[in-house]
């Protein structure tokens, strides 16, 4: 691969950070949206990722759950540094996603999405139920420094997206799209879409995990209902909103939708809302997101600019829809 | 034609004659199945037509062509698996309910061997078996035209002889036979005339019997 | 004695709501391949139908016997969502057909916005619904609230009904082909967009009842389709996706499983024991107990 084709994604995501930093770290409204925007991207782009193997995971909430009340816990009883607590989160979630996946990817498709639902609600039934991790009421008082957090939060953002740019143009990445696209042929050419689905899994557990264990340190407190169902639904319509063929939608639909969940605070509790009524407007009228809806858009221009087709945005273009009949 | 993206068939034109047994045959990914689908309105055609009788039904709907009188058994058979072999047929008779009943009898006269089985479920019977319920599914209708796609893939030699020898039985009531099939050999044996399909064109057409005879035929198809 | 009297007793009112609530989940999935997650939103619809006609008849309609009300309450909340699952079929279903993903995502905003709805125009405070039938009925050493046995007869027989819908009539046999092989139906000359519109009605329907039904047994709040949802999906995926026969026998076990679990633990923790279950299941039975493998 030619280094020239990484100057792209390596600069939109510099620049990403840079712009993070300054204003996660400033006290205006970007100190109370950045730290967000970074663990619904990081959720984002988990969902996307086993969206990439054809699956919809609405467990993600689980995962981010886990993550987060492990990292809670090696602050409070072992005061484990920040990076530590939060590696430890991501591995512990990564673990869980393994077990989770183990039992359950021997159903694909509708199945191992209600699946995955029932898992969420009940981790956090399970969470209430625990006495050593607060019950009801969760873990209370885990302590870090303000700025490293949203330092870490922003850094570990951009490292994530860059490491799933790579791992989509790599050999892996179209593998995944076989096992998308084409479960049957990929079987045929002596990939196991089990273990591709699994390992997929796995990593975006890592990925939710570590962004909980961010999330513990950010807010102080992790408690149940911050890891219900609504969570996992509130990530699904991050990706469709931005866009599910392209990286950059997870990160803009989250960046979109959180910044205007935050504008609209001042009207009540309308979040669901907001999800729910952009999530049914989107489907119908922007199908590809509001990135795949932008890239139509260029592509257009520049079509009509240069007469030929080539791709804006050096993105890799969009796998094909169309799912194989098995018949 | 143009089904979907590709190419699949391009400028096909077929005559089937009633009362007779027309073959197409063609290797895998000749665009058979694609031709089939196209005619029952099962897929959008972006180019071309289809007339079925002299009459325009390019992209009609599926209801509509079988309430007209054709009829497909569709490759791999698809019968409802749930449901018994009884409601199978029933279902095949779905719009033509009100005179349903001497449908019905003549299926029955056509498989004899179904009526004990009428109560169990289709997915429980044997692949021959199976393949006979299908097709008095699809007579079920009263089709003027009945097609059939690839009826005795994966059956047994003896059970390819018994439902191969119904296809001259059906036409001679007066129904079109149009057969698909990749086995060229029980293809040409059955059918009156048959065309050969590759990469989507028609390649050669003609009286069955002369085809046999034919060394490109021969050939490539019948291994001789 | 009296002790397994009562849980099954109990076990078999539960399952008997849940049974009516998975079908209409299921036949929905069968004939569409629709993961319909408004069918919580739906079903909390009918229960604040049931909230609604049953307070303002207590509080201004005193010569009206309750059980009128609750008859109006059926009517009224069947009309609701049917009309509701026709918009949503014509809005969204049909224009998505086949599509796994795209359905779930409007399903799943359409179930998002009825909850903020409800919960703006009834806030989320648990509402009870005035009693239909009271007393109680003694059985065997158990004992239950005539409110109880009604559920389970009415529940009991509207599965009766649909089943035998399905079974003898020509549009139930249509119904079961659609849900067998789609692309096969229509070969055979059947409407499938006008059975699927069945199967919407039908499951709004099924809904309806299930909504009305339990409301003056339980509280009614705007998160309770949710939680029916997640029961619902642990039913149908325990049964087979798709299969009625699988919503029946599975509605019954995690009702069963659940009244045990409540008399010997708690609510949460029998949840959580019946989840585990349908895990251990899917294990040996990925397609569910009535399911059929594919592939």
């Amino acid at each position: 691969m030619r280094s020239s084709e990484w100057l792209v994604p390596v600069g939109v995501t510099a620049a990403a950070v840079v712009i993070g930093l300054v204003t996660g770290l400033g006290d205006g409204v970007g100190a109370l949206v950045v730290p967000w925007i970074c663990i619904h991207a990081l959720l984002a782009m988990a969902m996307r990722l086993v969206m990439q193997v054809g699956e919809i995971n609405l467990a993600v909430g689980a995962f981010y759950g886990i993550g987060a009340y492990t990292a809670a816990q090696m602050n409070l009883l072992l005061e484990a540094p920040l990076l530590v607590s939060v590696v430890a989160g991501g591995l512990l979630a990564g673990a869980a996603a393994l077990v989770f996946g183990g039992l359950v990817l021997r159903v694909s498709g509708a199945a191992f999405i209600l699946v995955s639902f029932a898992a969420n609600e009940v981790l956090r039934l399970t969470l209430t139920k625990t006495e050593w991790v607060g019950g009801n009421s969760g873990l209370v008082g885990v302590f870090a420094d303000p700025r490293a957090v949203v330092t870490a939060m922003v850094i570990v953002t951009g490292v994530v997206a860059l490491l799933l740019v790579m791992l989509e143009r790599s050999r892996w990445g179209r593998q995944f799209a076989v096992v998308e696209n084409k479960p049957l042929l990929a079987s045929c050419a002596g990939i196991n879409p089990r273990s591709v689905k699994l390992i997929a899994l796995v990593a975006s557990g890592v990925i939710c995990g570590v962004a909980g264990g961010l999330f513990a340190h950010y807010s102080s407190v992790v408690a149940p209902p911050d890891f219900s169902y609504m969570i996992s639904i509130s990530v699904l319509a991050f990706v469709m909103i931005g866009g599910r063929d392209h990286l950059l939608g997870a990160v803009v639909g989250a960046a979109v939708l959180t910044y205007l969940t935050e504008e609209m605070r001042m009207f009540g509790a309308y979040e669901p809302v907001i999800y729910g009524g952009a999530l049914m407007i989107a489907m119908v009228l922007m199908p590809k997101g509001l990135v795949g809806a932008a890239h139509d858009v260029l592509r257009r221009v520049t079509d009509s600019r240069r007469g030929s087709s080539s791709d804006p945005t050096g993105e890799p273009s969009p796998a094909p829809r169309e799912k194989e009949r098995a018949s | 034609m143009r089904y979907g993206r590709a190419l699949a068939l391009d400028g096909v034109s077929l005559t089937a004659r009633r009362g007779q047994v027309t073959a197409v045959i063609g290797a895998n990914g000749a665009g058979k199945s694609t031709l089939l689908k196209a005619i029952m309105g099962l897929v959008p055609v972006a180019e071309g037509s289809i007339r079925i009788r002299d009459e325009d039904r390019t992209n009609a709907e599926t209801r509509d062509v079988v309430a007209d009188g054709t009829a497909l058994v569709p490759e791999g058979r698809r019968l409802f698996g749930d449901l018994t072999v009884e409601e199978n047929l029933k279902v095949g008779g779905y719009r033509v309910r009100r005179s349903g009943g001497s449908a019905f009898d003549e299926v029955m006269a056509l498989f004899p061997e179904l009526e004990p089985k009428l109560r169990i479920r289709a997915g429980h019977l044997s692949g021959g078996q199976q393949q006979m319920v299908a097709i008095g599914r699809a007579m079920m209708s009263r089709p003027r035209i009945l097609m059939l796609d690839e009826p005795c893939a994966g059956l047994a030699p003896i059970v390819v002889q018994r439902i191969a020898g119904l296809f001259g039985q059906i036409a001679q009531s007066g129904t079109t036979v149009l057969l698909i099939e990749q086995n060229a050999t029980v293809a040409l044996d059955v059918s009156h005339h048959c065309c050969v399909l590759e990469t989507g064109k028609v390649v050669l057409a003609g009286r069955s019997d002369e085809l046999r005879n034919n060394d490109f035929v021969a050939h490539a198809y019948l291994g001789i | 004695m009296d002790l397994f009297v009562q849980m099954t007793v109990n076990g078999l009112q539960i399952g008997s709501v849940y049974i009516l609530f998975a079908l209409g989940l299921t036949l929905i999935f069968g004939v569409m391949q629709v993961v319909n997650f408004a069918h919580g939103a739906l079903f909390a619809i009918a229960a604040y139908t049931a909230y609604v006609i049953l307070t303002y008849g207590a509080d201004h309609l005193p010569g009206v016997p309750a059980w009128l009300l609750y008859i109006g309450s059926f009517a009224v909340a069947t009309v609701l969502l049917g009309l509701i699952g026709i918009a949503l079929y014509y809005a969204f279903f049909k224009r998505f057909a086949g599509d796994l993903i795209s359905t779930l995502i409007v399903t799943i905003g359409f179930a998002l916005v009825v909850e903020v709805i409800v919960r703006e125009t009834f806030s989320a405070q648990p509402k009870s619904v005035p009693p239909v039938v009271e007393g109680r009925l003694s059985l065997l050493g158990a004992s239950v609230t005539w409110e109880r046995v009604v559920i389970f007869v009415v529940a009991i027989a509207v599965t009766v009904a649909v089943a035998a819908f399905v079974r003898t009539t020509m549009t139930g046999t249509a119904l079961r082909a659609v849900t067998s092989d789609a692309e096969a139906a229509a070969l055979q000359g059947i409407n499938v967009t006008r059975i699927a519109l069945v199967g919407v009605l039908l499951a709004t329907t099924l809904a309806a009842v299930a909504g009305v039904l339990i409301a003056p047994a339980t509280v009614v709040t705007p998160t309770m389709g949710f939680e029916f949802l997640m029961k619902g999906f642990v039913i149908i995926i325990l049964g087979g996706l798709g299969s009625l026969t699988g919503a029946i026998y599975g509605g019954l076990l995690v009702g069963m499983a659940e009244s045990v679990g409540t008399q010997m633990l708690d609510l949460t923790t029998a949840t959580i024991f019946t989840f585990c279950v349908v895990i251990l299941v899917l294990l040996f039975r990925p397609q569910g107990l009535m399911g059929h493998a594919e592939l």
